[in-house]
Order: structure tokens, then sequence, then C-alpha cells
């Protein structure tokens, strides 16, 4: 039998290989047929400074609409599957993903609300002075607030515990739910934006997405690869942890912040994208184990190529130009998939 | 040096320890016993620094428990928690590894110094072949090596054990509690919950039996294990012999009924 770091290895080199190769590819698939040697054109004029042809409109829809699009998608994905290994580690719930401590819903909320403004004097001008970027800067306020609602509510009594954040999580999701239902009746015009915002999409969203994204992609990575081998103490649980030395209340609220930070910004700019942060993590510690730094590295990358992909068939399946919700694609993927990998998974450990 | 000082403990509103004092000396190695629910374990999280008694002071060393950075702490004293479940398959190098977290520097994690104390603590619990298993597919009895190799890896002074070797099978538990002493002789200072008397009697020098959440009998086997004070705490009957060759008293029970044809 091959060992883990074999299989480690193995893995982020053949993710590491086709990152690029599916950035490429993805850049193909689009409402106007490119081909292979059209868009090679666009980025070695791109890679080589040739100034001329970087003003052509078929430059453009390669790099500003597509290429865009496919690093947000792929940034996303990787947080996305990061936040849920983070997650699950802390948790030592298997089931529990990026938006289970309701920072989704935060965002959900915010976003709601800034569609609903639309229609109000104040809302409409921050419409006007935000422009594209209004609604997922609301939606990324909201994600913080409820965050950080929950790590207040979860402190109650004493030390920040893993149930008491669980059902904090729960309390302040079904609280924003019901405050989203109220703006949908309120508001019926605004009901067709709010759903199909929160079912995830990356339809319009460009290099403005990619630059207000990246800043918390950063500031939310820094503490998960530093604290990534506390994960591993963590996920045995507060007491041994505390046995084997950890400062657990410092290190979990910094790990909490950073995956908090990284779905905020994720569901802020591309709505409720589910499954990518479930099921990733699953399929990685399945192929190579459960130690967190390889399986953070490996996950990332698989959940950013997992999202590229989605979007690819979210964008091309339907003709005419027409779009489906990437968060459907992932759901109705990730749904069957997981269960043909999970039956699989447990024949082999019987056998 | 431990200090037990005037500790009640317990949880929520039910009161498991009341008003304990308790000594353990440097380089003792003592066993704590005592029926299901008598606050064996309470004790041991109260001394491991994880349960906030609700009067008294447990001092390590002279400060107090409470008082220690953790991982301070962890540098002289490991613990091997009861009943772990472990929430993913770590590998069983990986867990035993972590015993290795409180010396370690930082982000760069283990040196190769930290990779051979874990290779001795493993061949010394007996566990070389299951090094890169993951500890999901072990059986309980193996599990319970792997934590102790976790143990032996932290290397401090002082090792506090629950319950060290459920689940672990007779010749197994010679093993671990051979080693056990070896570690004291060392210079270890050990204290153990065990549920088995005569375990407790061929290994350990002083016996602390709880009840009730007090400390009914504290001594040397010889001293304390008696048919009376052995039926009081346990409400049982039984008899004492006097080992063959090591001459320290074993118990013997007997069913309460008589079940012979």
């Amino acid at each position: 039998m091959e060992t883990l770091d074999k299989r480690r290895v193995k893995a982020v080199a053949v993710l590491l290989f086709l990152v690029p190769v599916s950035i490429f590819a993805a850049c193909l698939f689009g409402a106007y047929d490119t081909s292979v040697a059209q868009v090679f054109g666009v980025f070695k004029s791109a890679i080589f400074g040739d100034a001329e042809s970087t003003k052509s409109s078929l430059s453009f829809i390669v790099t500003d609409l597509r290429l865009s699009r496919i690093c947000l998608s792929f940034l996303v994905g990787m947080s996305l599957a990061v936040a849920g290994t983070v997650y699950q580690g802390i948790l030592r719930n298997p089931l529990a993903d990026p938006f289970t401590l309701g920072v989704s819903s935060g965002a959900a909320f915010g976003a709601s609300l800034a569609i609903f403004s639309g229609s109000t004097v104040l809302g409409a001008g921050l419409w006007l002075k935000f422009g594209s970027l209004f609604l997922p800067l609301a939606a990324l306020a909201g994600a913080m607030a409820a965050l950080g609602a929950v790590l207040m509510l979860g402190r109650i009594g004493g030390s920040l515990r893993r149930e008491t954040m669980v059902l904090a999580g729960i309390v302040v999701a079904t609280f924003l739910s019901a405050l989203i239902s109220l703006l949908k009746s309120l508001d019926e015009d605004s009901v067709t934006s709010i759903v199909f915002w929160i079912m995830g999409s990356f339809q319009g969203r460009g290099w403005d997405h990619v630059a207000l994204f990246l800043p918390y992609f950063i500031l939310g990575m820094i503490p998960i690869i530093y604290y990534s081998r506390e994960l591993d103490i963590l996920s045995l649980g507060e007491t041994q942890a505390r046995h084997l030395g950890m400062d657990v209340s410092r290190v979990r609220l910094y790990l909490l912040v950073g995956s908090g930070l990284l779905t905020g910004a994720a569901v802020a700019v591309s709505g409720i994208i589910g499954f990518v942060g479930l099921i990733v993590p699953h399929l990685v510690r399945m192929f190579q184990g459960a130690e967190h730094r390889p399986l953070l590295l490996s996950s990332s990358l698989l959940g950013g190529l997992l999202l590229v992909w989605s979007d690819v068939i979210a964008r091309s399946l339907l003709p005419g130009g027409e779009e489906l919700p990437v968060g459907v694609v992932t759901a109705l993927l990730g749904g069957p998939f997981f269960c043909i990998v999970l039956r699989g998974g447990f024949r082999g450990t019987k056998s | 040096m431990i200090a037990v000082e005037n500790i009640s403990a317990g949880y929520g509103r039910r009161k498991v320890l009341s008003d304990m004092n308790l000594l353990f000396s440097e380089g003792t190695m003592t066993a704590v016993l005592g029926p299901n629910g008598s606050g064996k374990t309470t004790l041991v999280s109260s001394i491991s620094g994880v349960l906030n008694p609700l009067a008294g002071h447990i001092k390590v060393a002279g400060k107090d428990v409470r008082d220690y950075r953790p991982r301070e702490l962890a540098e002289i004293m490991s613990v091997l928690p009861q009943k772990v479940e472990p929430a993913f398959g770590l590998t069983v190098k990986s867990m035993v590894m972590m015993g290795r977290y409180a010396h370690g520097s930082g982000f760069f994690g283990y040196d190769a110094d930290d990779e051979k104390i874990c290779a001795e603590a493993i061949q010394r619990v007996g566990i070389i072949h299951l090094t890169d298993r993951t500890v999901s597919e072990l059986s309980g009895g193996e599990f319970q090596r792997v934590l102790m190799a976790r143990t032996v890896s932290q290397q401090s002074k002082i090792m506090v054990l629950d319950e060290a070797a459920s689940g672990v099978d007779v010749a197994g538990k010679i093993e671990l509690f051979d080693m056990l002493k070896t570690l004291n002789k060392q210079g270890a200072t050990i204290i153990c919950v065990i549920h088995d008397l005569n375990l407790a009697s061929l290994y350990f020098d002083r016996l602390v039996f709880l009840s009730e959440g007090k400390a009914v009998l504290d001594g040397s086997p010889a001293e304390v294990i008696t048919k009376d004070n052995i039926s009081n705490v346990y409400k049982t009957s039984v008899s004492i012999v006097e080992h063959p060759e090591l001459g320290v008293p074993q118990v013997l029970f007997s069913p309460s009924g008589d079940f012979t044809m």
C-alpha cells in the first residue's frame, strides 16, 4: 500500500497541474465562440505586453469577462473549501460547512436589505455611489455582523464552547432568515432578485469583485495557515488540546475569524454556493487522510477547480446565453456524486 | 509535587468532591481507586486544570494550576484522558507527535529531536506496527496504547492518567504498568486512576480510595487492602489473599448469590 505521504504529494502535483490547464480551458466557454488559438493568442499578447491586441474586443471577452470570473470562482472555491475544513475541524463535525455558524445568513440579510433599499431614497443614493459593489459590500457587512453576533452569543456563560457556538449559529441564522422573509413580504418586486442572489452566481462579476474579495481572502488565510497544525489537535476536542498545552480560546478565535472572513467575503461576491465547503474536505480526507496541513492545501485547490468547472457548466448549459445559478449546479452535481463516493468509501472500509 | 487543598468540585449544581486534601510528593506513584461516580475523574480534571474547582486550590510545584499558561503546564504535566473519541482518522504518528506540541517552536512545528522522541515512545509502548495506520481503524486497546505513547512523548515530570489501560488485554496491561513503573523509577510522579485492585496492589506505592467525593482510605497496599475496607468501599463481599510470589495483598470476589448447581 502506498503511504499517505506519497498520496499527498501525488494529489498536490495533479491538482497543481490542473489549475493552469483548467483556467485556460475555462476561458474557451461562453456565449461567443472562441477557438483555442484565439484564446491562446490573447494570453500570449497579454503576457508579452502586446498593447495593440489587448484592446481588441476578443481580448476584452477573454480577460475582462471570462478570466476575471474564472479567477473569482477559483478564489471563492478555495475559500469555501478551506473554511469548510476549518469548521469541520473546530466543531469536530464532518457535517459542518462554511454556513453552519450563520455567516451566510448574515450576508444574505445584508444583500436582501440592499436590494430592498433600492426603492428608498437613501438606498437609491447608495446604489448610485457604490454601483455594482454596493450589493457585495452590504453582504460583507451583514456577514461580519452575524459572525460577531455568533461569537458574542457563544461566549455567554464563560468560554466559547462548541455546543453554544453551534446553537448561537442556529439562533442567529434562524432570526436572520425570518428578517429576510419579512423583507420579501414587504416588497414583492425584490423577491426575484433576492431569491436569485441567494442561490449564488458569478454572472456579471468582474475584476472589481476580485479586487474586493482579495484582501479578505489574504487576511482570512493568514491565521488558518499559521494555525493549521493546531487544527489536528483541536479536532480531538478542547480538553485534550488544553492537556497538550494549547491556548484553546485564542487559537480557536483566530481560526473562526479567519474562516469567517473567507466565508463572508465569498458569499458577498457570489451568493450562497452550497456543497463545495462540505464535500471537498471529505473527498480529500478519503484520499489522503485527515492531517490538516496537507488537507487544507489539497482542499483549497480542489475546491477552486470544482467551482471553476461548475461555473463553466452554469454559463454554458442553457442555450442563448441564459445562465443557471452556480449554486444549483454544485448542488445537482455534488449531491449524487457525494452519495456514490460515500457508498464506495464505506464498501472499501468493510472489505 | 502536587497539593490538593480543600478542593470542592463538581458540574453545575452537582458537587462531586467535597473539601478534599491530598498531597502527591515528587517521585511517587499513586493509584486513585473507588466505585463509579466516586469522583476519580473529577479529581483528575481538577488536578490537570481543565475543571475549575468550586472552592480550594490545586498547587503544582507551589503554584496554582490555573495560574500556569497552557504550554507551561503541559511541559511539566501530561494527561491521559478517559473516553476519547477521535473525530477524524489521523494517523498514529500524528497523534503521538502531538505530545511534542508544548515543546514545539511554533509554525515550523516538530524537529528531528521530536521525531526521535516520538519514535522511542512508539517503540516503548509496543505499537511500531501501527505507526502509519489511522486511529479510526484501531481497536479500543490499541488506541489506548497510542494515547499512552503520546503521554510518554510529552516527557513531563508529572503524569496524570485516567484509566490508562482500559480496554487493553491482560498481557498488555502488565507491559504498560511495567513501563510506568520504569518511568517512575526514573523520576516521574505518577497519579493513575485504576479500577483493577490487584494491578494497583502490584504496582503502586500508595492507594487512595474515593467514596462519595471523599478520600476514605489512603496508604500502602498492605495497609489499606483489607477485607473490611474493600467490602465497605465497594459494598460487596471480598476475600483477601497474599500474592504467592510477591506477598502483596490480592482481592478475590465472590458472586453475591449462590449459583452452584
